[in-house]
């Protein structure tokens, strides 16, 4: 059910619930109160006809005793003298009856205006009181009042007869009246809780207009609405979390990204050497060869097996890294460069390059196994940067900051300032057919390197310059 | 003699590709990277060039762009094998695309085609004293035509482009029945069988043992 639907429900069940009782107990008090009022008057009026019944009798009397021929007044007189009073009265609306104690009609305006009675309850009054009846005669709507009169001893019934079908109709009317107004309202109401609700629901449609965008993906999109009643705080709600969405949307897609990318980098570097094995095991089993190209054939499916084997462990130990926490045990770092600088004695001979070591006697919480091979890279990396004769600095201090710093630096060929962004996501190689040549990098050594900073709770910065070296710096937060 | 240029990074498969070229007797010089093909392009004439599409310095994209002008057939060799690449590769006019890793038949079969398609290659291949007419269907052994099914052409076809290489049977299945088709490898030792007798070649086709058959000068 739509929002103005719901509105217009409501209103118009309030507006039945209280409109339509209150204006029907309106019109039937009303009534009642022109009812009582009729009655009242028609009780009045007979009082008054019997008033004037006595009075005319008195002046009768009168008449009597001043002629003395006559010898009192009987019934028969009494009679005429009604009915000839009665006769004379003529008011519209109301019909008059009287009846004696024999049930003789002595007057009745009834029969010529057809009105004929069965029954008439009202008839039997207890002696003083008036008695009234309402009755439905045909068409119309009649009150009947009745009262005893006693002149000179004779009895006599006089009923009253009023036509009060006007208050009726006057009721029928209002009730009419009030279904015309109740429809005419109704239809007012409509058009009234249309406008109502469009302009009460013209935010919210707005905001269902901007949420259905967001749904449809959309992240970016935001809520215009601007008020201070509770949609424009749903909106807002509602914006914080399409904020909330959005930055999360794009988390999620930047590190979708960065695997895609990782796969696309390692199909590439896995297919590259199997393209070679592959490649000559089908050249040697399909074709002949010479002595040369066998041995040479050989070596590359030796050297690009090499190259998947170390693929594989490099790759074994990015995941691992991802995967395992590590307990970081204090460890001295002059210990540390030590054991690395005896482990790299062979290396740095064939390119007799110096690796000078200055290190304060500090200690940092450290996997030591772990910070081994981030050394071992760093400083492989070096070697493969520097010129024959060169000499790469290895040292550990406390900056200004009294920080932990770590650093390797070399003067060797740099890095490019394009490439520097780069040289931590895997697979990157700043020029790749070059690190192909001097040993075989893989592109990896930085991303791991990335991950054990991370595991140390470090920051690794590169500065470098192309043609004058570069330098690394493992900061330490702890 | 044709030239053909291979512009691939990694000198293992830049070796094994010039090796191969080697066998079907092509000349072939090998560029490491974008720059130093771009230089030996200039200096010197090519048939075609096998180009690698990532490449140091200068990518395989945008080298394609520079010597596209002077209409050298180029096949690309990529590692990607993106339909969004390829599409790419094909919209912006490369003959050819090959993914790694490639076999050196696949290889061999490619870069007849487009040079076929250019004109560079005569559509008749000769095999001491048997003429093979491709456009015409015709074998040819001393001027005197030789009835073969289409099969037995189509597999003649296929050694004589292939000379001095070992076809494997399920190479020659592939290639010549289909990758679909179901069907023992005896198929082809009978057709072999035919070959020898109607062409007279039973020394010329070898047979290798566990491999399959080869075509020997």
């Amino acid at each position: 059910m739509k929002f103005w639907q719901r509105i217009f429900l409501c209103t118009l069940i309030i507006f039945e619930i209280f409109f339509v009782p209150a204006s029907i107990y309106l019109i039937d008090s009303s009534f009642e109160l022109n009812l009582n009022m009729e009655i009242r008057s028609g009780i009045s009026e007979q009082d008054r006809f019997a008033n004037s019944l006595e009075s005319n009798l008195y002046l009768l009397k009168v008449q009597k005793s001043s002629n003395p021929d006559t010898e009192g007044v009987g019934k028969q007189n009494i009679d005429s003298m009604i009915s000839t009073y009665l006769n004379n009265l003529g008011e519209q609306d109301v019909y008059l009856d009287v009846i004696d104690e024999n049930n003789k009609v002595i007057f009745s305006h009834f029969k010529n205006n057809k009105i004929t009675l069965t029954h008439r309850e009202e008839l039997n009054i207890p002696s003083d009181k008036v008695n009234y009846i309402i009755r439905d005669l045909g068409e119309k709507t009649y009150l009947f009042i009745a009262k005893n009169i006693s002149l000179e001893n004779n009895h006599y019934k006089v009923s009253y007869v009023k036509d009060i079908s006007s208050v009726y109709e006057n009721r029928k009317d209002l009730l009419s009246l009030l279904i015309k107004l109740n429809a005419l309202i109704s239809a007012i109401l409509v058009i009234v809780t249309i406008l109502m609700s469009m302009f009460i629901v013209k935010p919210i449609n707005k905001l269902i207009k901007s949420t259905r965008i967001i749904a449809s993906g959309n992240f970016s999109e935001r809520v215009k609405v601007k008020s201070n009643d509770e949609i424009g705080l749903l909106a807002e709600n509602f914006n914080l979390m399409a904020v909330d969405v959005e930055d999360k949307v794009n988390q999620l897609k930047k590190t979708s990204e960065d695997k895609q990318r990782f796969i696309d980098n390692l199909v590439h570097e896995l297919r590259t050497p199997l393209t070679s094995i592959i490649g000559y095991a089908d050249y040697l089993r399909t074709n002949k060869y010479d002595e040369k190209t066998y041995i040479n054939s050989l070596s590359f499916i030796y050297e690009e097996g090499k190259r998947l084997e170390k693929l594989t462990f490099k790759l074994m130990e990015l995941i691992v890294l991802r995967k395992e926490d590590f307990e970081l045990k204090k460890g001295k770092l002059d210990e540390l460069f030590v054991e690395i600088k005896n482990s790299f004695i062979p290396k740095l001979n064939i390119k007799n390059i110096d690796l000078e070591i200055s290190t304060e006697h500090l200690s940092v919480l450290m996997d030591k196994d772990l910070m081994k091979i981030l050394l071992a890279n760093l400083i492989d990396n070096a070697i493969k940067a520097s010129k024959n004769n060169d000499k790469i600095l290895l040292r550990s201090y406390r900056n200004t900051e009294s920080k932990i710093i770590l650093e390797v630096k070399d003067t060797g060929i740099g890095i490019p300032d394009d490439d520097i962004t780069k040289v931590f996501e895997p697979f990157f190689m700043s020029d790749k057919s070059r690190s192909r040549a001097n040993g075989g990098g893989l592109g990896l050594g930085l991303s791991l390197c990335k991950e054990i900073a991370k595991i140390h709770d470090a920051e690794i910065r590169i500065e470098s310059k192309l043609g004058e070296g570069t330098m690394i710096q493992l900061v330490f937060h702890c | 003699m044709i030239k053909i240029l291979v512009v691939e990074d990694d000198i293992a498969v830049a070796n094994l590709i010039k090796l191969n070229l080697n066998t079907a007797n092509y000349e072939s010089s090998i560029a490491f990277n974008g720059e130093e093909a771009l230089r030996v392009i200039e200096s010197d004439r090519f048939d075609l060039i096998l180009l690698d599409v990532m490449l140091p310095k200068v990518d395989g994209f945008t080298l394609f762009e520079k010597i596209k002008p002077l209409g050298i057939p180029v096949i690309f060799l990529t590692a990607k094998s993106s339909v969004a690449d390829k599409v790419y590769g094909l919209k912006a006019g490369v003959d050819d695309y090959i993914t790694k890793p490639f076999e050196g038949i696949e290889l061999l079969a490619r870069i007849e085609n487009v040079l076929r398609h250019y004109n560079k290659k005569s559509n008749i291949i000769n095999f001491k004293d048997t003429e093979v007419h491709l456009q015409e269907m015709q074998v040819k052994k001393n001027g005197e035509m030789i009835e073969l099914t289409l099969k037995e052409f189509e597999l003649l076809v296929f050694l004589v482009q292939n000379k001095n290489i070992v076809l494997t049977r399920e190479k020659l299945i592939e290639k010549i029945w289909g990758y679909d088709y179901i069907g023992e490898t005896r198929t082809i030792d009978n057709h072999i069988q035919k070959l020898r007798k109607k062409l007279e070649w039973k020394d010329e086709i070898k047979t290798v043992f566990k491999l399959g058959y080869r075509l020997e000068e």
